[in-house]
């Protein structure tokens, strides 16, 4: 689990004057910052099991902050992203959004406006590490299932009756119940309602 | 010596003398009696006909002839002998003759008489002109084709006399003109009166000998009054009557086409700089855009940090320096772009300014039309010209025209209009730009010419500013007056050349 209570702000912007500005802005909002020059630095560097944010300037020499984003999401990696954009940047910054980013700031912004967005991103990191984190217990509780388990669970959540599903896998109907009920206990459900809503995590 | 004596060896001489005339002669020459009866068939007769002289004396000409002749021979000496009107004596006609082998061939016959102590005597001298026939058929069968390709031509053709007096042309030339079949055309007739003097100086080459051949690009009006462009080539044929031979290709559609590239290709070439102008002007925004977020950022951060009391004095005092610096970095942007206009290579040309108004009148007449804006001209046609830079002068109006746009769609209003008035100032032109829209208040107006001054939502800010520069570096001046419905004016003077 990451330190909740300590997040990490990143910075990414390829002009030093605005990077170390940001820097002392966050600092002084109580974050501790990480900057970058460069995205092939930040990728470097960034430490997915971090609480954190990042705030990405979207125009940039070499990976531009749009294909950062991309190059993120092709890793799998989530971080919450609040572009910086210039003057006439708004269509790379709605292309930004369609591809999930939390929001853009034009520059120059003031700090209000950041602080705003950086508390929106950690928010959105705690809720998205959250869903991340009941998604693995879950994928754990599957985990633990036998192959026959499984099987029944399939088979359960789509609203199967016990003998019908005995019929399908050649059981008798007394075997299946028994395997329900093993499927109930191990996914921690109390319910089939809980059980279908335990699968969608997934 | 007797006289007698004296006169027959004169005789013996010219007998002699005759004698060999009548066998060196190429021609064929045969004496008859009065019943056709060959008495003489000399060598050149005997190559013609195929028959040797000791074959034929002593048999009746007729037999040298196909029918009908043959058979009415006889009646035709009769004829002549009793009196009648000579058919062939004394002048020669083209008759057919029948060799030894029994071909025909054309000849051309004239016939003599001479009546001696044994009667008449008829003398027919033979040429076999079977070869001029066959060249004259071929000549005139080569001399159709000419016609038929001096007619079908799919360019127009011409014969003249060295004067430039028409022998001959062709339909084409003749539609390239307008005359038909006129007696008496001259070459310079199918050209404009503008381009006759070229011609003629081109057929004095010709007639001198200076040049054989001439190659021009004439225009020709048509009967219809309409221009074509055409590329006329002469050629001189030096015979013992030299005439010109030429041919008359129309370029029109060709030329028509190459300057309808230019166009595109000039207009492509402007609006590629207007675009650049645009660019730059995103690439300023930019540069502007990261010193002033950092001096933001660093106050802000300063603020906090000492509102907070949590700082250490070099931070605060670091940060100071940096907003400075940062201040001084967008200072250096923008008299990078100052610089940038006033340095700029610019290449001035001597200009009609109508021209320059009405081209960029063009550019933005796209964005007008998109806009509902109707733009009207009153362009005087007596200016002076001026020596500008014609891109720069285009940004001008560009930027003119597309701010009263903007201004006219932004206020909403109605039937919205630009009039652009050119008018001749005592030295110098004057160019205004004036809307129907809702004007500039005074505490703009103020500031209008200063680098990033904006009421637009998407401005910049530049355009009034870059368009003030361009206007003084060609000793001008740009401003701004209000009219009296409350609508505005732009106005830019340019001083012509002394």
């Amino acid at each position: 689990m990451s330190d909740t209570k300590n997040p990490v702000i990143y910075v990414v912007d390829d002009d030093a004057p605005v990077r170390e500005s940001l820097a002392l802005l966050i600092r002084s909002m109580q974050w501790p910052v990480h900057c970058y020059a460069d995205a092939a630095e930040f990728l470097e560097n960034f430490d997915p099991e971090l609480h954190s944010c990042l705030i990405l300037d979207i125009r940039m020499p070499g990976m531009s902050g749009l294909e950062l984003q991309e190059e993120l999401i092709a890793r799998g990696l989530q971080v919450p992203i609040v572009f910086l954009t210039g003057h006439g940047d708004v269509p790379m910054a709605v292309k930004a959004i369609k591809l999930g980013a939390i929001d853009f700031l034009e520059k120059p912004f003031n700090d209000q406006a950041l602080l705003d967005c950086i508390n929106k991103a950690l928010s959105e990191d705690l809720n998205s590490r959250s869903r991340r984190e009941q998604t693995r217990e879950v994928e754990n509780k599957i985990a633990s299932l036998t192959p026959r388990e499984r099987e029944v669970m399939e088979r359960v959540i789509t609203g199967q009756a016990n003998k019908v599903i005995a019929v399908d896998l050649g059981l008798s109907e007394r075997t299946v119940e028994i395997h329900r009920s093993k499927v109930m206990s191990k996914m921690g459900a109390r319910s089939l309602a809980d059980l279908v809503r335990l699968a969608l995590e997934l | 010596m007797s006289r007698e004596t004296k006169s027959s060896v004169a005789e013996k001489d010219v007998q002699a003398q005759l004698d060999a005339i009548f066998r060196a002669a190429v021609d064929g020459v045969i004496v008859i009696n009065g019943e056709g009866i060959i008495q003489l068939f000399n060598p050149g007769a005997e190559k013609i006909f195929g028959y040797s002289a000791a074959e034929v004396v002593g048999r009746n000409v007729s037999e040298l002839m196909p029918t009908p002749d043959k058979e009415r021979h006889g009646e035709y000496i009769a004829r002549y002998i009793a009196g009648g009107e000579p058919q062939i004596i004394g002048q020669g006609r083209e008759v057919i003759g029948l060799r030894a082998d029994g071909q025909t061939f054309p000849m051309e016959l004239s016939v003599g008489d001479a009546s001696t102590d044994e009667g008449n005597r008829f003398v027919g001298i033979v040429k076999d002109i079977t070869q001029r026939r066959t060249i004259e058929n071929e000549l005139l069968a080569s001399e159709r084709e000419h016609r038929v390709l001096f007619d079908q031509a799919p360019v127009g053709v011409f014969t003249a006399n060295l004067d430039g007096t028409l022998i001959n042309y062709n339909n084409i030339m003749a539609d390239l003109q307008g005359h038909t079949g006129q007696e008496g055309v001259r070459c310079e007739d199918f050209v404009v009166p503008e381009n006759r003097s070229r011609l003629r100086r081109a057929l004095e080459r010709l007639r001198s000998g200076s040049n054989d051949n001439e190659q021009l690009r004439v225009r020709c009006q048509n009967k219809h009054g309409e221009e074509h462009h055409v590329e006329l080539r002469m050629s001189i044929i030096r015979t013992s009557e030299p005439f010109i031979i030429g041919h008359v290709a129309d370029h029109s559609e060709e030329i028509a086409a190459q300057a309808e590239l230019r166009n595109a290709q000039r207009q492509l070439a402007q609006v590629g700089r207007v675009a650049t102008l645009g660019e730059m002007a995103s690439a300023i925004a930019h540069e502007i855009n990261q010193p002033l977020t950092a001096i933001a950022a660093y106050a802000q951060a300063c603020q906090r940090l000492i509102e907070a009391a949590d700082y250490d004095p070099d931070t605060i005092n670091a940060s100071f320096s940096s907003i400075y610096d940062q201040a001084m970095r967008a200072g250096q942007v923008v008299h990078r772009i100052r610089a940038f206009v006033r340095d700029r290579e610019s290449s001035r040309t001597i200009e009609n300014i109508n021209d320059t108004v009405i081209s960029s009148v063009e550019l933005a007449q796209f964005d007008a039309t998109e806009s509902d804006v109707e733009i009207n001209l009153d362009l005087s046609s007596d200016l002076p010209a001026v020596h500008v830079d014609r891109v720069q002068i285009q940004q001008v109006c560009l930027n003119l025209l597309r701010n009263a746009i903007d201004a006219l769609v932004e206020s909403k209003t109605e039937n919205r209009q630009i009039l652009i008035l050119t008018a001749a100032l005592e030295r110098g032109v004057e160019v205004s730009f004036a809307d129907n829209g809702p004007g500039i208040s005074a505490a703009v107006a103020d500031t209008l010419f200063q680098p990033f001054k904006t009421t637009k939502e998407q401005g910049m800010g530049m355009g009034l500013s870059i368009s003030h520069s361009i206007i003084s570096n060609h000793d001008g001046r740009l401003y701004f007056s209000s009219r009296e419905d409350g609508g505005a004016i732009f106005t830019f003077e340019i001083p012509a050349d002394v």
